[in-house]
């Protein structure tokens, strides 16, 4: 029926366009290095543009970007100093995940074809680019917690031998509470393999799920579906981005958690005032 | 760790394509924070600095103005001050510039009145010495022409003292 376009559904694994000797360049990777190629444009555009007393359109749409970046990270972390540091890890998963899943979106860019396979897949598509990714963010802030507590404080979050003697030293019910706490720890070690597991397969699910969708409503019907469709896709791939993001800046916030409210406490004071004091300056 | 590669393979896990990707993130992550966030971060923090600084010149401004202003009102107030006083001290002058003319004007008109006096008293010797004269001569006229003779120079010269005493 004219009203239908049939299409073939995506598979799990992208497609391999060619290979370089042992290795495959498929197209998920091909994406990826085009989304890369278009934030070193973005980049080199940024560092080199001179600084303007009145900026343009591009710089305050950059700085509200940025800014609302900061925003969201402080919100997460309770901390700005400590969003501050990690602003440019969260941001780079919100800028490439962001434009990867969006770039696909291009009408006519997931038609061109190179020997009858797509030329460009969502990165985000892709399970390694999803995986690889939520690993790296795991170990990051496994090594921020080491930096931070030490090695034998960390380790010990997880092994908690010396609250077991500890608590058996008071009695037997301290004891039992100790040894729930130290199962609690083990499972803690699942969690954070689990962290991988769900963050990677998030987005990625997320984003087959909605390549398929879009397969079969234009299977249905053609004519109508995809705009609603595509806009809703143009949502959900910030969306994922901001989720992936969101959720890493949290586990690595999870990290400091407990050992420095001092400083936290010192941190949002100084948060709280600046409001103040534009209030005041308003007056 | 095969059964592991073996499941995570079922979702197309490669571990050369994760290599790649892996690599890839850094490159992007290593990029944006070397020329994208670090210069972004930084035109942000100068301009809210600038406007940092704004706010606190405006502060300063607004308190030098106020300053200013209290300054003018005072002066202005001394001014008005110093011009009263000045208008009062000039009155008081002129109240004494015009005593002073009062005090010279009626000394002129006193000076002038002795003066036409003493012309006054002049005028009237010379007219009582002219009368005296004319009424010498009349009465020398009428006496010659009574006794319608002449009397010699030393009678007539002791006629004239008898009748001139007489007169005064």
């Amino acid at each position: 029926m004219f009203l239908q376009v049939q299409s073939e559904s995506p598979t799990i694994q992208p497609e391999t366009i060619f290979s370089i000797g042992n290795f495959p360049v498929t197209n998920a990777m091909i994406t990826a290095t085009l989304v890369t190629l278009l934030l070193l444009w973005l980049s080199l555009y940024v560092s080199k543009r001179k600084r303007m007393t009145v900026p343009s359109k591009f710089q305050i749409i950059i700085e509200i970007l940025v800014e609302s970046f900061v925003g969201l990270i402080s919100t997460i972390t309770n901390n700005k100093k400590r969003a501050m540091s990690i602003l440019p890890l969260i941001g780079t998963l919100f800028l490439f995940f962001g434009i990867s899943n969006l770039i696909t979106l291009i009408p006519g860019f997931s038609s061109m074809s190179f020997d009858s396979l797509p030329l460009f897949r969502t990165p985000t598509n892709d399970f390694n680019t999803t995986f690889t990714v939520a690993l790296a963010m795991v170990i990051l802030t496994q090594i921020v917690s080491i930096r931070h507590l030490g090695l034998l404080s960390h380790l010990g979050k997880y092994f908690k031998f010396k609250e077991i003697f500890l608590g058996f030293k008071q009695g037997v019910g301290a004891g039992a509470t100790a040894m729930i706490d130290f199962l609690i720890g083990l499972l803690d070690i699942i969690s954070e393999f689990a962290k991988v597991i769900s963050l990677s397969l998030r987005l990625f699910g997320n984003m087959y799920a909605g390549d398929m969708l879009t397969v079969v409503l234009f299977g249905a019907l053609a004519v109508l579906a995809p705009t609603p469709w595509l806009a809703m896709n143009l949502l959900t791939g910030v969306l994922q981005a901001m989720v992936f993001g969101s959720l890493t800046a949290a586990y690595y916030s999870s990290m400091f958690d407990g050992s420095d409210d001092a400083d936290d406490e010192r941190e949002n004071n100084k948060l709280e005032v600046t409001p103040k004091v534009l209030e005041v300056d308003k007056v | 760790m095969e059964y592991l590669l073996e499941t995570l393979g079922k979702v197309g896990f490669d571990w050369r394509m994760a290599l790649f990707s892996f690599i890839n993130f850094i490159l992007v992550f290593w990029l944006l924070k070397k020329l994208f966030f670090k210069k972004i971060l930084n035109i942000i923090e100068e301009r809210q600095e600038s406007i940092k600084k704004g706010l606190e010149n405006f502060e300063k401004s607004k308190i030098e103005i106020e300053d200013a202003g209290k300054k003018a009102n005072t002066i202005i107030i001394e001014a008005k001050k110093e011009a009263n006083g000045i208008i009062e001290q000039a009155n008081e002058m002129i109240k004494i510039e015009n005593e002073k003319m009062k005090d010279k004007t009626k000394e002129d008109i006193k000076e002038l009145v002795a003066q036409a006096k003493k012309n006054l008293e002049i005028q009237k010797q010379e007219m009582k010495e002219e009368i005296h004269k004319e009424t010498v001569h009349l009465v020398i006229s009428a006496v010659e022409k009574i006794l319608d003779e002449k009397i010699d120079e030393k009678k007539d010269a002791s006629f004239i003292k008898k009748m001139l005493e007489s007169v005064k």
